[in-house]
């Protein structure tokens, strides 16, 4: 009897904390209940699969056309596995060839989406046309004119302290090509564990410019690669290409709207492109490639 | 990934009436949402912070005087302060856009509403003083050097107007309103002038229904832009400059109206159409708020909507509430934008309706229902990409390829409210009422923002708009003295 009574308190006590308990369950209960499935969007139309072309024309004459075909919005991103991504997407049953000045070129398959030609006779300012024939995605064609070759008058790189980081600055000087003349200046910070990481999308700082205002002449110009600290003994690649208007005009764009919460906010637009039934840019320039270690 | 989010609103009316032909009313309303959260990768509570935050704000006062034999002034002075933001914080940058807009207005109005002939007249002026920072950025850190702070400001605008409106009746079943507005919009260097006309004539068909003919024209000089890309509340407002021209808009509509007294009831149904000149939207890949030379990227083009209204109303009764549906389509054209096509605006909504129920089943005591449903609006989502090599050779950029412009509905937003009121004795002094319910009863999401998930029936990946606020239990008190 009396340890009947002298537990009455203590079942008091465990009622009341199993009433809080379960008063608690409840509403952890009534509000993770209040919480709406989100809404699915419905009717976004399916992509039209199409081929893509990159080219590269690399010093020696040699020609390597990167074939491979778009994919869904969802499919590949930033944090993608670049190989898996690479081996999703590549191109490896096309015929390719590059016809101009006169004559026929074929390209050979060389693996992972590439297509090369080592005796293609590029002529400056001829204009040439590349034929792609893909059984599995289609049939594209793309037209591009030879630029002349324009190398760095002069660049440097120093170390430079911004009053919060410590970053790399560019210098460089170009003489400007007979005629009108667009300019793409890219540098990157050259680190083997962030190119091996960093193969989508990789971080590219990159200058875009016209010769309108120094026809003829030079120019001298400077910039820093933002967000990437940098230490002397540091490497970076600092290259100059000599590119067509159309290849500008589409950089130009990419430039504005390529990074972060500007890409995810910017009014939607499709990037133009020279590749009639495709998507990319066939292109014939070759850059001028610098490696640059930094001082002090 | 934590999302605090919470909203307040306060609002405020004082009526005062010094004489038994005069009153005065002061009123404020403000209200605030705040959205932040951090992304944080690595875990370790050091990520990227953003936040969007808005606000507005009003007040107002306002004396209406009768003078006898039916001639009445309104004068009206009030102020209205609408901002929001977005903020955001990594590593040592700091990136704030805003925008804001304050108007600062009076207006005038005289009436008689029974002169000779069953007609009547009102006239009046109003002159608002509008204050804009459309897009203001400003930057701390590295990302200075990448995106210049704002260098400018405020844009002002002044807009004046003057109109007469007259209505009379000619014949005894026939009704015309008949009125004409002037305009005008004054920069530093430029001043622009529409005149807006408009005029309605209704017929009675007999005693119970009437059809209603009416055309209008409206001239705005604060432009609405908005965004097709994303769905989040972040529509600029704009003002006429030297090279925006205003919006000019002409609307005709045609309606029938029938009363059914022996139920209390009215049943309206009305069809229009509206043109509209000069709209303003953003050049293809405008790079929204973080844009310094904001301006040349507008550009101004054409839009129509047209539709139906549908209206069923019961005014009287113990059951009482009302039915609304409007069918509607709205669209846009500028020469650069779709190939110079016409294509969907953001906010065409094709279906808008409510259905708003209320029964006394007491003297004090009342129950109500609202539902309410208005299709999603349009987005623009990226439906693909593909990989072209990088400016350096050292890897590929992807590059996303978007759906036509607008070409995508988002989800349809609707919701059930009900409750029940219950109110003071009708012969106290102070005057009080109860009104308990719940909002949102079935717990549909109200779409916001936009998020990537994995469909688990199909494996793939697809776009949901999550919601923020399921069902909420309600509780309100409300007094008047």
């Amino acid at each position: 009897m009396g340890s009947g009574f002298k537990n009455i308190p203590r079942k008091r006590d465990q009622l009341a904390k199993g009433a809080a308990l379960g008063l608690a369950l409840a509403l952890l209960m009534t509000v993770s209940a209040c919480i709406p499935d989100p809404l699915d969007v419905r009717g976004v139309p399916e992509l039209e699969q199409k081929i893509v072309v990159s080219s590269q024309l690399i010093p020696g004459q040699a020609v390597a056309v990167l074939l491979t075909k778009s994919i869904g919005a969802l499919d590949a991103s930033d944090d993608s596995d670049p190989q898996a991504l690479l081996d999703q997407i590549l191109i490896a049953d096309a015929s390719v060839r590059i016809d101009g000045n006169g004559q026929s070129y074929p390209l050979t398959y060389l693996g992972e989406g590439v297509y090369g030609a080592t005796d293609v006779d590029l002529v400056i300012g001829q204009q040439y046309t590349l034929y792609v024939n893909s059984p599995g995605v289609g049939s594209v064609q793309a037209k591009t004119t030879v630029k002349p070759f324009v190398s760095f008058a002069d660049v440097d790189a120093i170390v430079t302290f911004s009053g919060r980081d410590t970053l790399a600055q560019i210098t460089y000087t170009i003489d400007d090509a007979v005629g009108s003349n667009w300019y793409m200046v890219n540098a990157q910070h050259v680190k083997r564990e962030s190119i091996e990481e960093r193969i989508l999308n990789p971080r590219v700082t990159t200058k875009m410019l016209n010769d309108l205002s120094f026809e003829g002449g030079s120019t001298t110009d400077d910039f820093k690669i933002l967000f990437d600290e940098v230490k002397p003994g540091d490497t970076l690649a600092v290259m100059l290409s000599n590119i067509d208007k159309d290849y500008y005009d589409f950089m130009k764009l990419r430039e504005d709207t390529r990074f972060g919460l500007a890409a995810a906010i910017g009014e939607p637009i499709n990037y133009p492109t020279n590749v009639e039934g495709g998507l990319g840019f066939f292109n014939l320039y070759v850059p001028d490639v610098r490696i640059i270690t930094l001082d002090e | 990934m934590e999302v605090p989010y919470y909203f307040y609103d306060l609002n405020g009316k004082l009526i005062f009436n010094p004489t038994k032909n005069d009153k005065l009313e002061l009123s404020h309303y403000g209200g605030d949402d705040r959205l932040d959260y951090l992304r944080d990768r690595n875990g370790d509570g050091i990520g990227q912070t953003t936040g969007y935050h808005s606000g507005n704000n009003s007040q107002s006062f306002r004396w209406n005087r009768n003078y006898g034999n039916s001639w009445y002034h309104d004068a009206s002075l009030y102020r209205t302060a609408y901002r929001y933001d977005i903020h955001s914080t990594f590593g040592t940058n700091q990136l704030l856009a805003f925008s804001d807009i304050r108007d600062l207005g009076i207006k005038f109005q005289v009436g008689n509403d029974s002169l000779r002939n069953n007609s009547s007249i009102q006239m009046g002026a109003e002159v608002i003083h509008h204050t804009l920072s459309p897009n203001v950025v400003n930057t701390s850190g590295t990302i200075a050097e990448l995106l210049k702070s704002s260098s400018s400001r405020g844009r002002i605008a002044t807009e004046t107007a003057a109109f007469i409106q007259y209505e009379l009746q000619p014949a005894p079943k026939v009704r015309v309103s008949a009125g004409i507005r002037g305009s005008a919009a004054i920069l530093s260097n430029t001043t622009y002038f529409n005149p807006e006309p408009r005029l309605a004539v209704r017929y009675m068909i007999d005693d119970k229904s009437s059809i209603k003919a009416s055309y209008s024209r409206m001239a705005q000089y604060l432009h609405r832009v908005s965004s097709s890309a994303i769905s989040s509340p972040t529509d600029i407002w704009y003002p006429v400059t030297d090279s925006i021209k205003p919006q000019v808009a002409d609307q005709v509509g045609i309606a029938y109206q029938r009363h059914i007294p022996s139920y209390n009831t009215m049943f309206s149904v009305e069809a229009y159409y509206k043109k509209m000149h000069q709209l303003v939207g953003y050049e293809e890949g405008t790079n929204l708020f973080f844009n310094t030379d904001f301006e040349s990227s507008l550009i101004q083009g054409d839009g129509k909507a047209y539709g139906f209204e549908f209206l069923l109303r019961k005014q009287a009764g113990k059951f009482s509430g009302w039915i609304n549906y409007t069918l509607s389509w709205s669209w846009r054209q500028y020469a650069s934008i779709n190939n110079g096509e016409w294509f969907h605006a953001r906010y065409d909504r094709r279906h808008n309706g409510a259905v708003v129920l209320q029964y006394a089943f007491a003297r004090r005591w009342a129950a109500s229902m609202v539902w309410e449903y208005i299709s999603g609006a349009r987005f623009t989502p990226v439906i693909g990409q593909y990989a072209i090599t990088s400016p350096s050779l050292t890897g590929v950029d992807l590059v996303p390829v978007y759906a036509p412009i607008n070409s995508v509905k988002l989800a349809d937003a609707h919701r059930l409210d009900f409750g029940v009121k219950f109110k003071s004795r009708p012969a106290q002094v102070m005057q009080w009422q109860i009104f308990v319910g719940v909002y949102n009863a079935y717990n549909r999401a109200n779409p916001v923002g936009m998020l990537v998930a994995l469909d688990e029936a199909t494996g793939q990946l697809k776009y949901q708009q999550p919601g923020l606020f399921g069902l909420l239990p309600f509780v309100s008190y409300g007094i008047r003295f």
